[in-house]
């Protein structure tokens, strides 16, 4: 259905762009623009980049109002195993929180969000089985961190596939239950330029030489500062 | 069949039913109107505007029903704008933004969609200033409020 264009008691200074010649004249005399109606907006906000958005943000009080609700305030994003989802909301409603985290079963809610956020920023996948097929189909450009949980052995080259190719701009990567091979891992850190953490905590398919040579990669062609490896090594697991 | 537009400055437009019918608003109309001859006001709508939004219509009557792409990109779907589309919104801002409008009124999402893809081409990669300049507006942002904004974003900061 068409959009109403009575929207001004939603949004900030709706009227002040009314100076612009571009504003339409309506048959009851009011005169309207296509910055009046938020499906419309967002409509061509969503077709913009993090960085056209920041831009439109700075334009006046009235665009930083309409790039702001929906788009800017969903920097972080935690989906949460079923479990500690629930204990997790338990403790938001204690404390009175507004919640950021979703059930698995809202995922698809969860990726319209995501989708629909050019500018997100932050990702924790907990359930990360169930989501891994969901982050191989959104180009997700704005993401500066994401935290994984558990992958199967059997989908991590995809895994390092998708994320090289949906997710170019990470620079932090905390995937503490991951069991790359050392092949996997140096595929990832030489395919981020600006990578600057990475956490592997628990990091059982590595071998004992993976450290050193991933310092030595970061110092060779990236910027990665930081490697977070694993509190016990295990030796056996070396070739 | 033919049905009657009539634009808000009561010029007549003789269409095609299934033509008329690309606007759910007005195929809406007809179905709750039934077999008639009257002719359907478009308040919203001036005759330069309908002329338009008529010829996109005519040019995309046998267009399947618009699916929408779920898991597709938007950023890389407004590049992805038909030869015709494009030279069809090769207008003056003005004309661009009454098609929008119209497009919206009249619910023909493939032409909003179309308007809006054009309308974030024309922002896309330009500085604050080039989109105030772009669309007449005024930056009533004090330079401290500027630079507040500016620091907030600053992880978005191109590296």
């Amino acid at each position: 259905m068409p959009t109403s264009s009575t929207t001004s008691q939603h949004l900030p200074h709706a009227n002040d762009h009314t100076q612009s010649s571009l504003s339409v004249l309506r048959h009851n005399g009011s005169r309207v623009t296509i910055f009046d109606i938020p499906l419309i907006l967002d409509e061509i906000l969503r077709h913009l980049t993090i960085f056209d958005l920041r831009n439109c943000q700075r334009v006046s009080k009235y665009w930083n109002g309409l790039c702001r609700p929906g788009i800017w305030s969903l920097h972080k994003l935690v989906i949460w195993g079923q479990e500690q989802q629930q204990q997790l909301a338990q403790q938001e409603q204690k404390e009175g929180k507004a919640p950021d985290t979703m059930l698995p079963t809202q995922t698809t809610t969860a990726w319209d969000l995501i989708d629909r956020n050019s500018a997100l920023r932050s990702l924790s996948l907990e359930n990360t089985e169930l989501l891994l097929p969901q982050l191989t189909a959104s180009y997700l450009n704005s993401l500066k961190q994401l935290t994984l949980g558990p992958v199967p052995r059997g989908l991590c080259r995809s895994l390092v596939d998708n994320l090289v190719a949906f997710c170019p701009f990470l620079i932090d990567l905390e995937m503490s239950e991951v069991g790359l091979h050392d092949l996997e891992m140096f595929r990832l850190v030489q395919s981020y330029v600006g990578l600057q953490r990475v956490d592997i905590s628990i990091y059982a398919n590595m071998t004992d030489r993976v450290i050193p040579t991933l310092i030595q990669a970061s110092d060779d062609g990236t910027t990665m500062s930081e490697v977070e490896g694993p509190e016990e090594v295990e030796v056996d697991s070396v070739g | 069949m033919t049905v009657i537009l009539v634009s808000s400055d009561n010029q007549d437009f003789k269409v095609d039913k299934e033509v008329a019918e690309r606007s759910i608003l007005i195929k809406n109309m007809l179905e709750d109107v039934g077999e008639s001859d009257s002719p359907i006001p478009l308040p919203n709508v001036t005759s330069a505007v309908l002329t338009k939004v008529i010829e996109y219509c005519e040019h995309h009557r046998n267009d399947p029903v618009q699916v929408p792409e779920e898991t597709d990109d938007p950023r890389k779907r407004s590049n992805d704008i038909e030869e015709w589309d494009m030279k069809f919104m090769q207008v003056d801002q003005e004309m661009l933004f009454e098609i929008i409008l119209a497009a919206n009124y009249l619910d023909i999402k493939p032409l909003l969609d179309v308007g809006c893809k054009t309308v974030a081409n024309i922002i896309k990669g330009k500085t604050p200033e080039e989109i105030r300049k772009a669309f007449n507006i005024v930056n009533d942002f004090t330079p401290e409020e500027e630079a507040q904004i500016k620091k907030e974003n600053e992880w978005a900061e191109d590296r």
